[in-house]
């Protein structure tokens, strides 16, 4: 009866449409090739944000075109529309829901990457260890108590400051009211002996405005904030690439306040116990690297090694040796790439789903034509 | 029945009323910045990081340089990323000298240098940039750290200030050593400007 009645309405009929279908399939075919060409020149990132995370976008600058977020989640209506109005539940059709249900798998898990997936770095020098992990794009805004024994640190995403917005920090009992956000800049230092108008832990006296690059990258953002606390205000000044946080005088005391690149902790210690690499005679170019690590909780402690395809996995996070440098003084540090996505196997059980599916039905198809055939009087016979 | 089955249906209106109530509480959480605490784990940092933690007490912190202060020259506290400074005067003129590490390239060295030019008071046209750019004295610290050299004096006389600078890569941040003040005393400081870059060198440094 209630299928019966939405199916009056012209908009179920079209969601649960066949062709609907097959259009949002050849739309995902044309955006991905049109992502890949996009690309080339500019870059994944780019290509992601343009072409697939997006709801609607402009292709070649004028044609407009369904993002493949927008075709993926039509897909998805689509499908669960179809399943629930279109599809004959019958036992001889039970390959073509295992199908579905598989398909549902993989729409999960990859909306599920899509929205809470995080994919951050960790660099380290040999002998160096930490909790925490850092983003490739965004920014945040943190603080803490330089006097304090734990670095307990308060963090604000940049993009509220950006916003415009106060934000109020409890913990230290201060509130930062952004002035101006510069998502990218350039910082001059203060000449000789100049007063300081800002309070900057580098002596920077001024930000300018900087062409926005699309690889976001390559931006280094700024911010003029005053942070107010209980008996007075400071007006500060936090540069991206400058790694020594402003020392911010507050009632009781000072806060090292940071503009960096945003943090996520994990529940555990990184350490990097050595790192190795291996180059081709004669040239710089690496024919292997890898590194050991530790991994340690206050419950167990885990050595492991990780190399080039061949990642660490572990509570959830992935390892993936990306990358590494070494500097003027030899110094060595492994860069690794952190991706913590608790849907990570949904994939896989998705597709093991739709071949189950695929192999269930084709037996039984299989059978049932064998059983047709069987039942069926043979084609001529005696007259 | 007809009337219980009606009394299921939301009205048009009321449903506007809840799409607006929906939409104020969205806005609402939107308007409020998630503040996010966690507690950071830092093992043995780098001299440089070590260096760099924390405001003014950072002053007190190990610098990730050392260098040899030329004789006649004052040294001064450090500040945060300003690991050094220095002072020499000479009657009532006085050239200040500064060492200072930023993260990346800090906004390139082109742009540094129009900065320090619009500092002085000295504007020059894009081939005579390029030719200022290019003109860079290279030079190697004792430590084998590359840094390139821009002398300002070699430029028009402003009867005022000048400024002699070298600049280079350490790691995946850049150094800056910079000396200002009057014209007559940076050129009379070059050598021992040359001889504090010169002593320059990363602390721990050597292969591991």
């Amino acid at each position: 009866m209630l299928a019966a009645a939405i199916k009056r309405y012209p908009v179920v009929r079209l969601l649960i449409d066949l062709r609907v279908t097959v259009v949002c399939l050849a739309l995902l075919f044309v955006l991905t090739f049109l992502g890949t060409m996009h690309q080339i020149d500019n870059g994944i990132y780019s290509a992601q944000k343009k072409y697939f995370e997006s709801f609607f976008t402009l292709a070649a600058g004028f044609v407009p075109l369904p993002g493949a977020q927008l075709v993926l989640w039509v897909l998805v209506v689509n499908l669960a529309a179809a399943t629930i109005y279109r599809f004959v539940y019958k036992v001889r059709r039970i390959g073509i829901l295992i199908i579905h249900g598989g398909l549902f798998a993989l729409f999960f898990g990859m909306f599920f990457t899509q929205y809470f997936a995080q994919e951050s770095f960790l660099s380290l020098l040999e002998g160096e260890g930490g909790n925490v992990t850092t983003d490739y794009f965004d920014w945040e805004v943190a603080m803490w108590d330089p006097a304090g024994e734990a670095r307990r640190v308060a963090a604000v995403d940049a993009g509220a400051l950006a916003a415009g917005n106060a934000v109020s920090i409890s913990r230290y009992g201060v509130e930062l009211r952004p002035q101006r956000y510069f998502a990218n800049a350039q910082a001059f230092s203060r000449a000789g002996g100049a007063p300081a108008r800002w309070v900057n832990g580098s002596g920077i006296e001024s930000l300018q405005e900087a062409r926005v690059s699309p690889d976001p990258q390559e931006n280094f953002p700024g911010v003029l904030l005053t942070v107010v606390h209980r008996s007075g205000s400071a007006e500060v000044l936090l540069y991206g690439a400058d790694v020594a946080p402003a020392s911010v005088p507050v009632e009781g005391g000072r806060l090292a306040v940071s503009l960096r690149r945003k943090h996520y902790v994990m529940p555990l210690v990184v350490r990097l116990d050595d790192f190795r690499a291996e180059f081709y005679p004669n040239s710089d170019t690496p024919s292997s690297f890898e590194s050991d690590v530790t991994l340690s909780t206050p419950q167990f402690t885990r050595s492991a090694r990780i190399s080039m395809n061949h990642p660490l996995r572990h509570a959830g996070y992935t390892f993936y040796q990306a990358s590494y440098a070494i500097d003027a003084t030899g110094r060595e540090t492994s860069t690794l790439a952190v991706v913590h996505n608790r849907s990570r196997v949904v994939p896989y059980v998705g597709t093991l789903v739709v071949g189950l599916g695929l192999a269930v039905h084709f037996i039984q198809t299989l059978v049932l034509r064998r059983r047709t055939r069987s039942a069926s009087p043979p084609a001529g016979g005696a007259a | 029945m007809r009337h219980r089955s009606r009394s299921r249906v939301i009205p048009v209106p009321a449903r506007y009323v809840l799409l607006a109530v929906a939409a104020v509480a969205v806005a609402a959480c939107a308007r409020e910045p998630r503040v996010r605490e966690y507690d950071e784990v830092v093992i043995k940092r780098s001299p440089v990081e070590a260096a760099f933690d924390g405001s003014g007490a950072a002053a007190a912190a190990p610098a990730p340089l050392v260098w040899q202060t030329p004789p006649a020259w004052q040294e001064l506290p450090g500040d945060g990323i300003r690991l050094a400074a220095f002072r020499y005067e000479q009657g009532d003129r006085r050239v200040e000298t500064t060492v200072v590490m930023l993260g990346g390239i800090a906004g390139g060295v082109e742009a540094n240098v129009v900065r320090w030019l619009d500092q002085i008071g000295l504007q020059l046209t894009g081939d005579e940039l390029a030719q200022f750019l290019a003109g860079g004295e290279q030079i190697t610290t004792g430590d084998g750290m590359p840094l390139t050299m821009y002398d300002f004096t070699r430029l028009a006389s402003t009867g005022g200030d000048s400024i002699l600078a070298a600049v280079g890569p350490v790691g995946e941040q850049t150094l800056f050593v910079k000396m200002s003040g009057h014209e007559s005393l940076v050129a009379a400081a070059r050598t021992d400007f040359m001889s504090l870059v010169e002593s320059l060198g990363v602390v721990g440094g050597g292969t591991s």
